[in-house]
């Protein structure tokens, strides 16, 4: 077996298992591992906010808190007082991204290298982004935005881009570090990886969902 | 790559993120954000209220400083009175005891003189007795009686006269 063929066999989406409904509901790895990000992401925030005090707070609870301080006020700042109510639908999403991008590490096939779970989120970013515009600006307000036709190109072009540049980063560190395990197996995947799957994904995972505050933004203004 | 897209994993994905967002929301979040929000309105309520206890310390201060500085020129002004009071009484005192002692001494004095004249008159009287007697003895033993008769009448004639100032 050549390493083309082991790549492309990696890089498929399997279905995990069969819904017996409707004459057979495929449900793919992606959902699973989905299913998987999501009760460990619920779990997790449901115990580090138990017993939150206002005084003598535990060093979980000052932990837990100055990272969510941390990320509203980076979202906050970013679409302003308008687009305020975006701020809990992106913090819940740069979670959920670096969670998913850092499952390579564990062996797992991360969610984001599905470019399905990126095109929804892609279309939720223009469907957020369009929201929040007619909510600025009213529906007239919001119709006069598509005064031109790069205005209309942009409306899809900047979202495509969004979810293009996530899948594409995942999808390539994911082949380069399956082609280098491939090379040579020791020493080297671990050091790499470290860039790949930890700080890449780390890193796509910022800059989509500052994107896409950013996207908001330009639309409440 | 693109060729198992299904309707069915992008509806289950859909679903998924929303079921995400809105769990994630209720169950971390909003318990987050409150506690951020009752200490920020517990912080300015300790702040507030500190504002308001400097404020009464502040107005405490004054208020005994004012005092402090009434007090100040009441005992100030307690000191010279009692000064004053202190220097008539002691003026006062000095004269009542001057007086008293003069008046003391006149006393003394005037007894002493009437002590002394009474005794001068006793004395004198004493004097006068012994006199007459010694001239009575010396007059009967003498041989001379008859001689000194007319002495003795002009003696006893003159004692009698100036009986008062025999003594002097």
């Amino acid at each position: 077996m050549d390493i083309g063929t082991k790549i492309s066999e990696e890089l498929a989406v399997e279905k995990a298992f069969t819904i017996p409904l409707f004459g057979g509901i495929d449900v793919s790895e992606t959902i699973v591992i989905m299913w998987i990000i999501m009760a460990i992401m619920i779990i997790g925030g449901f115990l580090v906010t138990r017993n939150l005090k206002v005084e003598n707070c535990s060093k979980r609870q000052i932990a837990v808190e100055g990272v969510y301080s941390w990320l509203d006020k980076l979202f906050r700042d970013i679409v302003g007082e308008k687009g305020s109510w975006m701020v809990t639908y992106l913090v819940v999403l740069i979670v959920f991204l670096v969670i998913a991008n850092l499952f390579g590490i564990f062996g797992l096939k991360s969610p984001t290298k599905d470019i399905s779970l990126t095109g929804v989120l892609a279309v939720f970013s223009i469907v957020f982004v369009q929201a929040a515009c007619i909510k600025a600006k009213g529906v007239l307000g919001w119709l006069k935005t598509f005064k031109s036709p790069i205005n209309i190109l942009e409306t899809f072009v900047k979202p495509l881009s969004l979810c293009m540049r996530l899948f594409g980063n995942v999808l390539g560190a994911f082949v380069i570090m399956k082609f280098i395990e491939a090379v040579v197996p020791v020493v080297i995947p671990p050091v790499l990886s470290l860039y790949f799957d930890l700080f890449d994904g780390a890193l796509q995972a910022y800059v989509f969902t500052f994107l896409t505050a950013l996207y908001i933004q330009e639309a409440v203004e | 790559m693109f060729d198992n897209i299904s309707l069915w994993n992008i509806a289950f994905i859909i679903i998924n993120l929303i079921v995400l967002v809105v769990i994630m929301r209720i169950v971390a979040i909003k318990p987050i954000r409150n506690i951020i929000k009752k200490r920020e309105d517990f912080i300015n309520g300790k702040l507030s209220n500190a504002a308001a206890s400097e404020a009464s310390a502040k107005a405490l201060e004054t208020e005994w400083h004012d005092k402090m500085q009434g007090v100040e020129e009441e005992s100030a002004r307690l000191m010279e009175q009692a000064k004053t009071n202190a220097d008539i009484e002691y003026n006062r005192l000095v004269k009542n005891a001057h007086s008293e002692a003069d008046r003391i001494v006149e006393n003394a004095r005037k007894s002493m003189e009437e002590e002394h004249t009474k005794v001068m008159k006793g004395v004198q009287t004493e004097i006068a007795g012994l006199a007459i007697d010694i001239t009575k003895k010396v007059l009967e033993t003498s041989d001379l009686k008859d001689i000194n008769d007319s002495l003795y009448e002009k003696f006893l004639t003159e004692a009698g006269d100036d009986d008062g100032s025999v003594g002097n």
